[in-house]
């Protein structure tokens, strides 16, 4: 610890960061542009400016750039001297020379680090009289907007986008006065996190494009602490909803899990909510075939109490992408041995070997901060980018961990960015990537291994083998292969934190249990190796937990007439079963679902009834590690609409069942829970409980600028409404409420006074990248086995061999599209490519098919004719079949298929 | 027609409703409910510059029992409002009800779970006279709408009871 | 007796500073006391009657002095200077008739009443980004205090002079964008827009457009 003074008062700090760092996690209000908390120092704007002191009896000092100054033990600086603030104060006169002023009709307007920064210098007078530089605006793709007038040249965009995120096509022209942030030509911005430029930004630069249709200004947003659904990550997020509609999504800082980031997937996908899709009021089919009725509420409970009856027979099917407590309340509806996952065969086997290898190996779960701390990564069979898209953001991080440790000899501060990119060049850390295909993360990687997944495993047991596991040698391994699992063996046992990421989307049960020997052989060697599994969905983990038969068991009961009702939470079952399964589902006697949106289950239900999405409703979400998170409320739903467990209690009681039913708040539900599965016990206590209140109060959900309150609905009816009450969580709906710092899981928004931007985060984390005050939010469900004995597996099967008239397709992602909720957002499926087959161009050669030709795939009885795209990394004999692409029918891979070419008739 | 036109000039024949509500028009006795700054210009209303004896409505009771229209002037809190329903009940038929400035007619800036938002929740009001607080002239303005009404809707019969904007508003305590 | 005794606390601005003369009171401070005797009244004076005949007097010559009631609503109010008056908003519109608003939310932001509701939506015009799809006041919360007025930064939203606005009931008090726009109208005569020219922060500013970002 090092003591400073700032205006002669001692303070003491962390040793060895730098004095911007400091001054924030002290709480003074220091101006900044450039540095960013995730980004470290560049010293570029010269906002920061802080005078210091030689000593106590120096009276002269020199002003000198906070971020770039280590505080060190005994340094003397003043924030508040005169001639600093005036410096302050003229270095932003001069940013804002070209600055439009257009606030009022800027979409950052009130969000905006240029203001409070603008504010908190006290610059508010222009003197410059002359024109105004302008720039063109380019267009940027259905995500960010692109205003360059507004631009301050920061150059954080830039920093983030290159240095961080990796991108290519984006870039800093010109010179000077006319400096430029865009890229070459008018086009989609190709990165996967490139609407993390519109919190980057210090000003209105860049803004989200999908807010601009919907526009309302932020303060009048009603957000809530929440949980993404896109993936099985696990970000927190915080959505703003105003009339109804949900306007947008924003990060919501978790040290463990997102940092300061979100992927677009995860920003962008939130339309669905909107959709005019959406299942807005019970309906009831008197025929399976027939016309869809809208009913209301309680004869749609008495059809259900109807069809339920004695509850014999009736099986339900989870889903997971619904949360614990929806899972939970179907569970209870029909019994826990008539309860099932809602997931193919294959993909419940992959997720309960995904899961037993988190609980049962001395391994733990890889955060992804740990990912993004660790010294040496290794990938094997995820494409990361597309599956699990901030985990790829992580890893990139990690490629620089090794190396920063290298620059300690050259006497450069860790947080000094510039300088430490300019010593490492090119270099980075260890990361082996082995795919089927390539992967966005393949420029950053030490070596990457291209291969069909059986060879993939024969690699990684090589790899284990080597590293110590008690497993047989690898035989007739490639010389060349077995010398990179040497290598790679090597670089992963001289790390301090090693972490293998693998995952289900590869489809390979045996190479998860590959992995998990890497790890726990890693972990024997008294090494923390660390085990980064993805799963596909947000809370697929849960489910998992849960327990349960796949949709073939499901199939398997109602073939033995033990089931002639079927009730479906949440789940659009063409995605998870084959044509066959569907077919016996659409047969059933009776078929119940709940769901927010209209899709093919829907369609063929007898009753069904509107359910609510992760913004109308709380819900507990297990993410890929493990972790328990609490997502909440963010607004009243029109219509019938209401949280899925709440019409499963309310079946219930239709059907006599009032004491099995008798949570009525989610709190009850969450406990009825915690109590019946003891796994769930921390689920109770991840939040605080609805009776929690700050000062007597609830936190609110409405900023205290929220506009237009009084006459927001004076056009439907003059007298305002009655504020709705919230009977599941300290949250209100309105305005009233505490404005202190809540407890982490129940932060709403970030804002302190003066700090309107982002840059609010400062003021409610206990120091600078340092937890939220109150500690990070959200709980480990399961904790490795430090101490048991390992048995590892020894799965090896035969190299793979490419068949001459068929094809081993194997999946490939897309972050925009292969996601269901995701894929109905209109930015989103402005980006989500068509169906297609991907071949690698020596194969396709051989059998005579060009690019772009249409060819049928045949495999289990499913055609399909899909046009051909050239995937070059993809191995011999193996071919690339897009998953959950609107249009793309569902299938087990990796598998066989025949391709055949269609004729032209 | 022939009776009619045998009559002297002096002499005017109209229906008896019309009398006599031409003359409850002409002799508004109001209840100034003055809880707030708008009863400083109900006042002034009232002196000789504005001179609310020209519309025949200057005196001011303050006995509900003796008047037949409230002008509520000022906001009101909830716990002023079983007063005010009071002194409403205490005033005999026919009644009218004037919500004078913003808070009396919606609450206006007292957005609060202690303000009520609009007397008309409570009480039937027939004009609202917006303003923070509204002129004199506002408030003549609304005199003479409201003198309008009086002799369209008549008092005799009761049937200004029927009136869409007589009836009996939602009520904000029945409402959840 | 001092000065911090609750029964004889002073001012302690009249006490001088010194705690040796504070301890001895006001007086020995150098304080002199006049004390004053109620005035005798003479038999005149206690009849009253000078005072009634005063009081008679100044009745008499309002009798006789120019009337001071105002014929209202015959005779109109005259508002001194139109322009400053806090009336009935408007929501302006420039040369070529379109509503000048560009859906800043700024006189939401600013009303103390909340009584302002816009939703904005993309603007169908090339020089500007948004523009109200609707604009609605409660003009029964407004508490005109044209802090709408001051924060507009395109000189949309302005207070006419129109004062004698009453209503039957709250509904048609809730002006709409149409309503506002035809407020407009009826007052773009006699009050125009003087404000419309000028600059905005550097901006040039005229009624014939209003300022926004450069053209794309």
């Amino acid at each position: 610890m090092a003591t400073i003074y700032i205006d002669n008062q001692p303070y003491v700090v962390k040793d060895g960061q730098n004095l911007l760092r400091a001054c924030l996690s002290l709480g003074f209000n220091l101006p900044y542009f450039c540095w960013h908390p995730a980004m470290n120092s560049v010293g570029a704007c010269r906002q920061c400016a802080v005078k210091q002191f030689k000593d106590e009896k120096d009276t002269k000092g020199r002003i000198v750039m906070a971020c770039m100054t280590l505080a060190a033990d005994g340094t003397r600086i003043s924030i508040d001297d005169p001639e600093v603030r005036r410096f302050r104060a003229g270095v932003i006169e001069f940013l804002m020379v070209n600055h439009p002023h257009d606030c009022p009709v800027c979409d950052e307007g009130g969000e905006c680090h240029l203001q409070d920064m603008t504010v908190m210098t006290g610059h508010n007078y222009r003197r410059f009289r002359f024109r105004k530089r302008t720039h063109r605006n380019q267009e940027l793709g259905p995500l960010v907007n692109h205003e360059m007038n507004r631009c301050i040249a920061c150059y954080r965009c830039l920093r983030f986008y290159r240095d961080y995120a990796g991108g290519r096509d984006f870039d800093v022209f010109q010179w000077h006065n006319y400096v430029y942030f865009g890229r070459q030509s008018d086009g989609v911005l190709e990165n996967e996190f490139s609407g993390n430029l519109v919190e980057v930004c210090p000003t209105g630069v860049f803004t989200d494009k999908t807010l601009k249709g919907h526009y309302t200004r932020k303060w009048d947003l009603q957000t809530a602490p929440s949980i993404c659904v896109h993936c099985g990550l696990g970000c927190n997020t915080i959505p703003g909803e105003r009339y109804g509609i949900l306007r947008r999504i924003r990060n919501r800082y978790h040290r463990e899990v997102n940092g300061y980031f979100l992927c677009d997937r995860g920003r962008y996908g939130y339309e669905f909510v909107n959709s005019p899709r959406r299942i807005r009021q019970p309906i009831f089919r008197s025929e399976r075939s027939g016309a869809a009725q809208p009913v209301e509420k309680q004869a749609a409970l008495e059809q259900a109490a109807k069809i339920l009856g004695s509850g014999e027979r009736v099986i339900g099917i989870g889903s997971s992408r619904a949360s614990l407590e929806a899972n939970f309340a179907l569970r209870t509806l029909v019994g826990a041995d008539r309860f099932y996952r809602g997931l193919a065969e294959a993909e419940c086997r992959l997720l309960d070997t995904a899961i037993a290898l988190l609980r049962d190996g001395p391994a733990p779960a890889a955060s992804m901060s740990d990912a993004a701390q660790s010294d040496a990564v290794l990938v094997l069979g995820e494409d990361l980018t597309n599956t699990a898209p901030m985990l790829a953001y992580s890893v990139r991080q990690s490629t620089l961990q090794r190396e920063i440790g290298l620059t300690k000899r050259l006497h450069v501060s860790w947080w000094d960015d510039a300088a430490i990119r300019q010593a490492l060049q090119e270099r980075r850390g260890p990361l082996y990537i082995a795919t089927p295909a390539a992967t966005k993360l393949d420029d950053v990687a030490t070596e990457v291994y291209r291969a069909a997944p059986d060879d993939l495993v024969r690699f990684a047991q090589a790899l284990a083998h080597a590293l110590g596991a008690e497993i047989p040698p690898v035989s007739a391994l490639p010389r060349k292969l077995a010398a990179l699992a040497d290598v790679v063996a090597e670089a992963l046992y001289l790390a301090r934190r090693p972490v293998v990421v693998c995952g289900t989307s590869s489809g390979s049960e045996s190479l998860l249990r590959a992995a998990g020997n890497v790890a726990w052989a890693l972990s024997a060697a008294e090494h923390r190796g660390q085990l980064c599994l993805v799963l596909p969905d947000c809370n697929s983990f849960g489910l998992g937990l849960l327990g349960g038969g796949s949709l073939a068991d499901a199939c398997r009961a109602i073939q033995e007439g033990k089931a002639e009702t079927v009730v479906v939470l949440e789940n659009d079952l063409s995605r998870h079963a084959d044509q066959a399964a569907l077919k016996l589902l659409d047969e059933v006697r009776h078929l119940v679902a709940l769901d927010y949106l209209e899709h093919a289950t829907t369609a063929a239900a007898e009753l069904v009834f509107p359910a609510a999405t992760f913004a109308e409703a709380n819900g507990t979400l297990v993410n890929n590690e493990g972790r328990a998170q609490r997502s909440y409320q963010v607004f009243v739903p029109q219509g019938k609409t209401q949280a899925s467990w709440r019409w499963l209690q309310e079946m219930m009681v239709a059907v006599g069942r009032q004491a099995e039913a008798s949570w009525r708040s989610f709190d009850e539900i969450t406990a009825a829970l915690a109590e019946a599965l003891p796994i769930f016990a921390a689920v109770k206590d991840i939040a605080p409980p609805e009776g929690f209140r700050m000062a007597g109060q609830r936190v609110p959900r409405q900023p205290h600028r929220y506009s237009g309150r009084t006459a927001m609905h004076a056009q439907a009816d003059v007298h305002e409404p009655t504020p709705l009450a919230d009977p599941d969580s300290p949250l209100s709906f309105s305005m009233e409420g505490s404005q202190r710092q809540p407890p982490p899981p129940l932060v709403p928004r970030f804002w302190a006074p003066g700090w309107n931007s982002m840059q609010a985060i400062t003021r409610f984390q206990e120091e600078v990248n340092g937890p939220l005050r109150g500690g990070d939010s959200g709980r480990r469900l399961i904790e490795p086995q430090p101490d048991a004995a390992i048995r590892y597996f020894s799965d090896l099967p035969a190299e793979f061999e490419p068949r001459p008239d068929e094809w081993l397709l194997v999946p490939v992602d897309h972050i925009f599209g292969s996601e269901e909720l995701s894929a109905l957002s209109p930015g989103i499926a402005q980006l989500t490519p068509a169906p297609y087959l991907a071949l690698s161009a020596s194969d396709a050669a051989g059998a005579n098919i060009q690019e772009g030709e249409k060819v049928v795939l045949a495999m289990d009885g499913l055609h399909q004719a899909l046009p051909v795209r050239f995937l070059p990394s993809l191995p011999r004999g193996v071919a690339g079949l897009p998953v959950g692409l609107p249009g793309m029918m569902h299938v087990t891979l990796p598998g066989w298929a025949k391709l055949s070419k269609v004729t032209a008739s | 027609m022939a009776v009619i036109a045998e009559l002297p000039d002096n002499v005017a024949v109209t229906k008896l409703d019309e009398l006599v509500s031409w003359c409850r028009k002409n002799s508004l006795w109001p209840m100034p409910f003055a809880t707030a700054c708008c009863g400083i210009e109900l006042m002034s209303t009232g002196a000789s510059r504005h001179d609310i004896a020209r519309f025949g409505a200057e005196v001011f009771r303050f006995s509900p029992r003796q008047c037949d229209l409230m002008i509520v002037a000022g906001r009101v809190v909830m716990k002023m409002m079983p007063v005010l329903q009071r002194i409403w009940q205490q005033m005999p038929e026919p009644k009218w009800c004037m919500a004078m400035g913003a808070c009396a007619s919606s609450g206006g800036v007292f957005d609060t779970y202690s303000v009520v938002q609009g007397i008309d929740r409570f009480v039937p009001v027939d004009m609202y006279v917006p303003g923070c607080p509204p002129r004199p002239e506002q408030l003549i303005q609304a005199i003479i709408d409201l003198q309008a009404k009086i002799q369209r809707e008549g008092t005799l019969w009761g049937r200004e009871f029927d009136a869409p904007s007589r009836q009996q508003p939602k009520r904000a305590l029945q409402e959840s | 007796m001092t000065a911090n005794d609750p029964n004889t606390r002073q001012n302690p601005h009249d006490l001088p500073p010194t705690g040796e003369s504070a301890a001895k009171g006001p007086a020995a401070a150098g304080k002199k006391i006049a004390w004053v005797r109620e005035p005798e009244l003479g038999m005149a004076g206690r009849s009253y009657l000078m005072l009634f005949l005063q009081g008679l007097r100044t009745t008499l010559r309002h009798l006789l002095s120019r009337k001071t009631t105002v014929q209202s609503p015959e005779q109109r109010h005259v508002v001194p200077d139109p322009l400053i008056y806090r009336g009935v908003h408007r929501l302006n519109r420039d040369a070529q008739g379109r509503v000048k608003c560009v859906a800043c939310f700024l006189c939401a932001t600013a009303c103390p009443a909340h009584c302002i509701d816009i939703v904005p939506a993309e603007s169908p015009w090339p020089d500007r980004q948004k523009y109200p799809q609707s604009f609605t006041i409660d003009e029964l919360r407004c508490i005109f205090c044209g802090m709408c007025e001051e924060a507009c930064p395109v000189q949309a939203i302005e207070l006419t002079s129109l004062y004698d606005l009453s209503g039957k009931s709250r509904e048609e008090m809730v002006f709409d964008k149409a309503k506002l726009l035809s407020v407009f109208d009826q007052t773009k005569d006699a009050e125009p827009m003087t404000k419309g020219t000028g600059t905005f922060f550097g901006l040039p500013v005229s009624n014939e457009g209003t300022p926004g970002p450069a053209e794309k």
